[in-house]
């Protein structure tokens, strides 16, 4: 019997295109929630696609909350009181089961106190017992994401309930109140549940990493050997870090363990060859210089580079153009860039401003980022006006000497309008911060851009100078 | 200089269209199939497309006989990979303005053809007529027989009611 002749007579239910879930797969993902919601109550063909997309990505334990009936909402959070419910959980699994990405923030608070989302303090523990006693399998059994902001330690130890054997990337920051006892207890936890192949681990202490914590740390990743990406920027590297695998990597630099970063360099690159994303802080005391990275130049799939040091790394000419020969493929390049000087230094032997027509000419198209530091003082008067990147986006640049009179800025102007591409009309200028956990790529807690006042300026003065520029093509057509 | 290599296709009703390698290329399904088979004057049948529907794909290769291939990898749950494709061109806006039958088509065709980029516009044009519509604007936009009960609906109403607000 054909499938059509079992169908109710008359018309098919739905057609054909609209019942392929590869399909209705890629439709909904298009959807905003609401839309995917009513989307499931339209036919059985489309209820579980469209829940499954509904449910795949979740950034709220409200949902499955309101789940658990008689669990409410009080004023401290979300509560029961009458006990938990003997609640259909082949249901709540039908929802849970969905889940492939779970995040939660601890920080969204609103103005009248706690939002819905915020769980009461025993509600973990609760949660914890009943899920197992009563329902016999994990939480989100399948989920393979989790993200988690906390900003007390009640929060970060609420993590708990949430985790599964299936999970492969696991991101944590810890904020405002959470203690670092409270992180260090909740690592040694995790280094007991987590599944031994996760492929991905973040972990951002509130304030400094100390030596417990690090040791906790470093017992969960020494087991965990399929990790490609690693972020502990407050962590100091040691041995258990450099993973054979690893695509990504993002940690402080130990000057006690290895006092030179060329060791470092040479270690990294024989241990982990296939790193594509790397951002190291490294304190003062650690004499970074341009020729203790040559060795990294044999990390051929180099994409990001973000090196952060306190002190000079100044960029001849002729190493520019190697390290522009060694990564084919950087999109990213910061070293050294948000310098932070006490006392002025003489301007020298730093890296000139005139050093971007290098780095255009040597880094591949694919360079989208950059920031350096420069010295703008003696700037060409007459850039190559072909020289310039074609798909940068992103240009942040450190300076300590800076001419204050108006025709230098002009000529710094006239030089950066030349080699920037048109889409830039906006210089960074960022010093390097207390919060190391955040790169110069990437903008504060609240979207916006740190800058200087000066660079501020020279941003408007570039704007202006953009608007001339047809005009004065203009002009030069004309005549 | 020498021409640019072509292939023929034969659509499901017996017509035949003569096109560069490149534009059929396009669709995975044609670049494998050449792969496997090595060149030949044979044309390649596609007994699930119609001329009328081929011709309307083979014109959207045409046009974007140039761009570069979607990454194999890309991860359509990831959101700057989904913000990246947002938006359709004006081009395949206009491409893709047809009557829902032929959209349809255009989409089962661009699924089996392997042409992602194709299937994602179609995918698009779905959705946003999907928006902002009731369960029941829904199926009658798209002759759909609601075969819920009236609990069921319920159910699965309440249960979801979160994505409602905001």
């Amino acid at each position: 019997m054909r499938d059509e002749d079992r169908r109710p007579a008359g018309r098919p239910s739905v057609p054909a295109v609209l019942s392929i879930s590869e399909i209705l797969t890629c439709i909904f993902r298009d959807l905003d929630n609401a839309s995917r919601a009513a989307a499931a109550r339209v036919c059985q063909t489309w209820v579980d696609v469209a829940l499954d997309v509904l449910w795949e990505k979740l950034e709220s334990p409200h949902p499955i909350m309101a789940l658990l009936g008689p669990i409410r909402f009080h004023e401290d959070g979300w509560d029961w009181d009458t006990g938990f419910p003997d609640g259909d959980w082949t249901r709540f699994a039908s929802y849970t089961k969905r889940v492939r990405s779970f995040s939660y923030d601890g920080r969204l608070y609103d103005h009248e106190g706690f939002t819905e989302d915020h769980l009461a303090p025993d509600v973990p523990a609760k949660l914890l017992y009943y899920v197992a006693t009563n329902h016999g399998a994990y939480l989100l059994p399948r989920n393979r994401k989790l993200q988690w902001r906390a900003s007390t330690d009640n929060d970060l130890q609420m993590i708990l309930p949430f985790t599964s054997p299936t999970l492969r990337e696991v991101d944590i920051e810890a904020q405002w109140e959470v203690s670092s006892s409270a992180t260090s207890r909740l690592l040694c936890t995790l280094h007991a549940v987590l599944p031994h192949d996760i492929v991905s681990l973040r972990v951002v202490p509130n304030g400094e990493m100390g030596r417990e914590l690090e040791e906790e740390i470093t017992r969960v990743i020494s087991i965990r050997r399929n990790l490609r990406v690693l972020q502990l920027p407050a962590c100091l590297m040691n041995n258990a870090m450099f993973i054979p695998n690893l695509r990504v990597l993002e940690a402080a630099f130990d000057s006690a363990w290895n006092s030179d970063p060329g060791a470092f360099f040479l270690h990294l690159s024989d241990n982990c060859p296939l790193v594509e994303d790397l951002r190291i802080i490294f304190p003062s005391d650690s004499m970074l210089t341009v020729e203790s990275i040559y060795s990294l130049f044999r990390c051929f799939k180099l994409r990001t580079l973000d090196l952060e040091y306190p002190g000079r790394v100044d960029l001849p000419e002729k190493q520019i153009r190697e390290m522009g020969r060694a990564w084919r493929d950087m999109e990213a390049f910061n070293i050294s860039s948000r310098r932070v000087y006490a006392s002025p230094i003489l301007p020298r032997n730093e890296t000139p401003l005139a050093s971007l027509v290098t780095f255009a000419q040597a880094f591949s198209p694919k360079l989208r980022k950059l920031a350096v530091y420069v010295n703008p003082s003696n700037v060409p008067l007459h850039p190559t006006p072909s020289i310039c990147f074609p798909n940068l986006e992103f240009f942040s640049v450190g300076t300590s000497q800076l001419d204050y009179t108006e025709e230098a800025f002009r000529r710094v102007i006239r030089f950066l309008g030349t080699v920037l591409p048109p889409r830039i009309d906006y210089i960074h200028s960022d010093v390097l911060s207390y919060d190391w956990s955040r790169s110069v790529f990437k903008p504060n807690e609240d979207g916006r851009w740190a800058t200087s006042a000066t660079w501020n300026t020279l941003s408007e003065m570039l704007q202006s100078y953009r608007k001339a520029i047809p005009m004065k093509r203009e002009g030069a057509l004309a005549s | 200089m020498s021409a640019a290599p072509q292939v023929t296709l034969e659509s499901s009703d017996g017509e035949k269209f003569k096109v560069d390698k490149e534009v059929a290329e396009r669709s995975v399904l044609i670049k494998n199939m050449i792969e496997d088979v090595g060149e030949s004057d044979n044309p390649i049948p596609l007994p699930n497309v119609n001329a009328s529907v081929l011709k309307k794909v083979l014109e959207y290769c045409e046009h974007h006989r140039g761009d570069p291939l979607p990454a194999a990898d890309a991860d359509p749950s990831n959101d700057d990979n989904r913000k990246r494709a947002t938006e359709i061109s004006d081009w395949d806006q206009k491409f893709i303005q047809v009557d829902q039958e032929m959209l349809f088509e255009i989409i089962l065709a661009a699924n089996y053809m392997d042409i992602k980029p194709l299937l994602d516009v179609g995918c698009k044009t779905v959705a946003n007529m999907i928006k902002g519509k009731t369960p029941e604007e829904i199926r009658k936009l798209f002759n759909i027989v609601n075969d819920f009960t009236p609990e069921e609906e319920a159910q699965i109403k309440k249960e979801n009611e979160w994505a409602e607000d905001r």
